[in-house]
């Protein structure tokens, strides 16, 4: 394995990895990021700074991304040195890192104007999440804020601004807002459209000083004037950040210079990005970043063939309301080229179609983009268009939705950033069962670049997708076409009894490793455990009960109930990990041990030695209650969480669950085993408990509601109970208590468990008995294994001859 | 020379119906899958990351990787999935005689061999990049 090391976490050097992932592994690679962030969508930090998307939402791959990869994520350093000769870059926390191969993606800097007296309280550049959260913390109604800069950036910044209640001004240097994407009558009609928004729009000033002592209080403009600001943002455009090329002694124009391979002057460094000059051109915008992506994963993975040949540059304003879009040549003098034009001052409509040779070459659309994609995949495909002269202004737009996407060809992109064809997004659809937005973009990237092709996404979602108004109705997957809830009705109306037979009656007689396990947790919980157990439909963590690592061994989690254990116990754990060779013994975040690196068949007799039960850590199923100290030794507690948790924790163990559930039970309200943000909670108060349910502290941090509050720990642990086995009947496979109770509402989850008649309320604690009664100890199979072979290596009858 | 030779590896009994189970012959690691009405064999480890491809889930003729999700065929080996397009791994030819699973190995040293009509990665394979990563789901990602 050769060592990559990717200097640079955005966006650039993500989509880089994620192309390098899709070929054959060659490299360990590890990404140095100087904000300590994982990586952003970028493009999304002014919906963030307008309120319409939280910081969350703008992630693009989590920290469990990095370590299911295998990459090493070094956040909050800022590499400060390259050595080409010796090969090495150094952080500013003095680390020195080697590498085989390095791929510089540093992005770009802010370009500061020379302005006097920049560096005051209250003056802010907007480029990165930490700008975006200092930019949301001083904003407030009636706020005088002043942005520089009237570009893409800095009117996305001012929107943002004056949705958090600013009053809000644009400088800008031009005669003509975003002049790099627009011609002078375009411009115009944005700027109306600004100040009828009620943002202010100051033209050609040159910002000279800003004005205050220590904090900022006004900015003067060339000539004498100046207006009162009380905070200032500086968006006056970015420059690529090639100070690392430099030091490594690259060839550095404007930008880091690459070849239709995007390789540097160096052989073993590599650049990718807006620190990038490719052709003479640098880019700032995602779509010639993904492109750049694919060619360099090619090139630096030994596959070099593919070439980067520039990139259409097309931009698209993100402030609701205000449509702008602009691609290719704008340029209001163009040799050989004819320029068509439409305006409606009233309606603020402007449209500018460049023709060269019979070719789009450029567009500028204000008011009105929604021909955008078609004018784009003409210019991309340089598609002759002399035959549609008399449509052009105004393509005929079919009423009917589906002719509207079923006049777009396969090839044709539908998301520019991600570069997403409507073939692909069909392909989804019909081979991976995508119904939703949300799926769409997992499966496809589609839409989570600027976003701007949502609706085209949803438009051809409803016009492909069968049964599209049914949002909840989701299949599992294409191999059995039924909804979740249609699937057990019929799963127990037809009496079916294992994974194999609903294949063959109800699906494709194959099954795949999405709907098998899914199949495999419906039969148990329908039939309370007396169904037909086909380990063959369980994911390998079900089949030997211990959790794959990512070199094929396996992680060991006894059953430590409460999280309390015993001197014996640990000395018991401690023989295992040295007797063998555990690698990692890990204190988890559950209070419990993982013992780390155990081959598959040194399951059993860890199992037997350690003399414990399986605390199954490696399914969907109940994982632990954790607890606090409770009234025993704790000043504070006024309910016995220990005793109540490891009840608790005893009356739903060994049961499978529709994802992973952890629960905790706390003696007080100080909350110290983090009971409020577990999937079932419990929360000591003087002379009662609160039971809450639906929290969750992961990828997605949520509150738990309240579902009860009541006098005793019986009746705890069955309101605890009747919620469980709700969730278990009702809950789609893989999905969290926290997003089951909020899709479905607190109320409605009340109404049916805790609020229900008797008899449901009966019918919910007989069948949990039921399956109580038949779960058993997972790891009791290392005496009664369920197959001759289900944990033994098997050694061939006979040798290879030599 | 005969390179090749056939090897008696295990009982067919030994290998539940659509599971796997991995085998070391000689140099080389090979898993091997009970597919109802024939026993199938491939290189046991994923081209990706190298998962254990025995411990993975089978789908018709084809087994998902535990690890990321790759599938491959179990007939040829090769890559079925967008991501695992274009990657491979050997596969081996089977059959059974009194109850013992036989299966035919290359020489015993040396690299395996590639599958027949297996396609190669090569510098301008548009699957390569044109089509996006199969959603990983989070059944695969790490359980605690």
């Amino acid at each position: 394995m050769q060592k990559l090391v990717v200097v640079g976490n955005g966006m650039a050097g993500t989509a880089c990895v994620e192309q390098i992932l899709r070929h054959a592994p060659r490299f360990e690679i590890t990404v140095f990021g100087d904000e300590t962030y994982v990586n952003y969508n970028r493009i999304l930090l002014s919906s963030v700074l307008a309120g319409e998307k939280s910081f969350d939402e703008i992630i693009l791959n989590g920290l469990d991304w990095y370590i299911d990869n295998g990459i090493n994520l070094q956040l909050g350093v800022r590499i400060v040195d390259v050595d080409a000769g010796a090969k090495t870059v150094t952080g500013d926390d003095g680390s020195v890192t080697s590498f085989d191969k390095l791929l510089l993606a540093t992005g770009s800097l802010p370009l500061i104007p020379t302005i006097e007296d920049v560096k005051k309280d209250g003056v802010f550049v907007f480029r990165n999440l930490d700008d975006t959260r200092a930019l949301l913390e001083q904003a407030r109604p009636g706020l005088k804020a002043v942005v520089i800069g009237g570009g893409l950036l800095g009117l996305e910044a001012a929107r943002g601004l004056q949705i958090q209640g600013c009053d809000v001004t644009v400088v800008h240097l031009m005669e003509t807002l975003m002049e790099r994407q627009l011609d002078s009558i375009g411009g115009s009609y944005l700027a109306n459209k600004m100040n009828q928004m009620g943002i202010t729009v100051l033209l050609g000033l040159s910002t000279t000083a800003i004005l205050g002592n220590g904090r900022v209080e006004g900015v003067q403009f060339k000539g004498g004037g100046s207006i009162p600001a009380e905070l200032v943002v500086i968006a006056a455009g970015i420059r690529p950040n090639v100070g690392l090329g430099q030091k490594a002694g690259l060839e550095v124009k404007r930008g880091i210079v690459v070849n239709d391979h995007m390789e540097t002057s160096h052989p073993d460094i590599f650049a990718v990005g807006e620190c990038v000059q490719h052709n003479g051109v640098c880019y700032g915008l995602i779509a010639p970043l993904i492109d750049q992506a694919k060619v360099l994963a090619a090139t630096i993975t030994g596959n070099k063939g593919p070439k980067y040949q520039g990139s259409v540059q097309a931009a698209k304003l993100k402030i609701m309301g205000v449509d702008v879009f602009s691609a290719g040549e704008i340029g209001e003098k163009l040799d050989g080229s004819e320029v068509i034009r439409y305006e409606d001052p009233a309606l603020g409509i402007y449209k500018r179609l460049t023709i060269k040779q019979n070719k789009l070459s450029g567009v500028i659309l204000v008011g009105d983009t929604s021909d955008s994609h078609r004018y784009l995949e003409w210019m991309r495909s340089e598609s002759d268009i002399s035959s549609m002269r008399r449509q052009l202004l105004f393509p005929e737009t079919p009423t009917d939705l589906g002719m509207a996407v079923a006049e777009m060809s396969d090839s044709e992109t539908v998301c520019g950033c991600m570069g997403v064809s409507k073939g692909a997004v069909i392909a989804a659809i019909h081979d991976k069962g995508v119904c939703t937005l949300s799926q769409l973009k997992e499966s496809t990237r589609a839409s989570t670049g600027c976003g701007s092709c949502s609706e085209l996404c949803q438009k051809l979602l409803k016009a492909v997708v069968p049964d599209f108004e049914a949002e909840v109705k989701k299949t599992i997957c294409k191999c059995v076409p039924f909804a979740e809830d249609q699937l057990r009705e019929i799963l127990r109306s037809q009496q079916l009894k294992s994974v194999q037979e609903v294949l063959d009656i109800y699906g494709n007689g194959l099954g795949c490793e999405i709907c098998k396990p899914a199949l495999s947790y419906m039969l148990d919980m329908l039939w309370c455990g007396d169904h037909d157990e086909d380990r063959s439909a369980r994911f390998i963590n079900d089949r030997v009960h211990a959790n794959i690592q990512k070199d094929g061994t396996f992680s060991v989690v006894p059953r430590i109930r409460g999280g309390v254990t015993s001197a014996a116990e640990l000395r018991r754990i401690a023989d295992v990990a040295e007797k063998y060779r555990v690698r990692m013994v890990k204190i988890t975040g559950s209070q419990r041990i993982d013992l780390l690196g155990v081959q598959k068949s040194d399951l059993p007799k860890v199992w037997a030695d350690l003399g414990m039960s399986s605390g199954q850590a490696y399914t969907k199923g109940v994982r632990m209650v954790k607890t606090c100290v409770g009234t025993d030794f704790c000043r504070f507690g006024v309910q016995d969480s220990t005793t109540a948790g490891i009840e608790l924790e005893r009356c739903f163990e060994n049961l499978f669950t529709p994802h992973k559930l952890k629960m905790g039970a706390v003696g007080c309200p100080r909350n110290c085993a983090e009971a409020t943000v577990k999937d079932i909670g419990m929360v000591g108060q003087e002379g009662s408990w609160q039971v809450v349910v639906g929290g969750a502290a992961g990828k997605k941090v949520r509150r738990a509601d309240l579902l009860i509050t009541v006098e005793n720990t019986e009746q705890a642990l069955d309101a605890a109970g009747l919620f469980f086995q709700y969730y278990r009947e009702n809950a789609n496979y893989l999905e969290r208590t926290y997003d089951f109770v909020e899709r479905l509402g607190i109320e409605k989850v009340r109404k049916d468990t805790i609020y229900a008649a008797d008899a449901v309320k009966q019918g919910l604690r007989e069948r949990l008995r039921r399956s109580k009664a038949r779960a058993r100890d997972a790891w009791l199979e290392r005496d009664m294994p369920n197959h001759p072979t289900q944990f033994v290596r098997i050694q061939p009858l006979e040798e290879v001859l030599q | 020379m005969s390179a090749k030779q056939w090897i008696r590896i295990t009982y067919a009994k030994d290998i539940p119906l659509r599971e796997g189970r991995a085998v070391s012959v000689g140099n080389r690691e090979i898993a091997i899958f009970n597919l109802g009405d024939r026993f199938v064999a491939i290189d046991s480890r994923c081209p990706h990351r190298g998962g254990p491809l025995s411990d993975g889930i089978v789908s018709g003729t084809a087994v998902v990787c535990p690890l990321h999700g790759w599938r491959l065929s179990l007939e040829n080996g090769q890559g079925l999935s967008p991501a695992s397009s274009g990657h491979c791994v050997s596969s081996f030819p089977t059959r059974v005689e009194e109850g013992v699973v036989l299966v035919e190995l290359p020489e015993a040293h040396g690299p395996g061999k590639r599958a027949q009509g297996a396609a190669e990665t090569g510098p301008g394979d548009s699957r390569q990049w044109s089509i996006p990563l199969e959603a990983m789901d989070e059944a695969w990602a790490a359980q605690e």
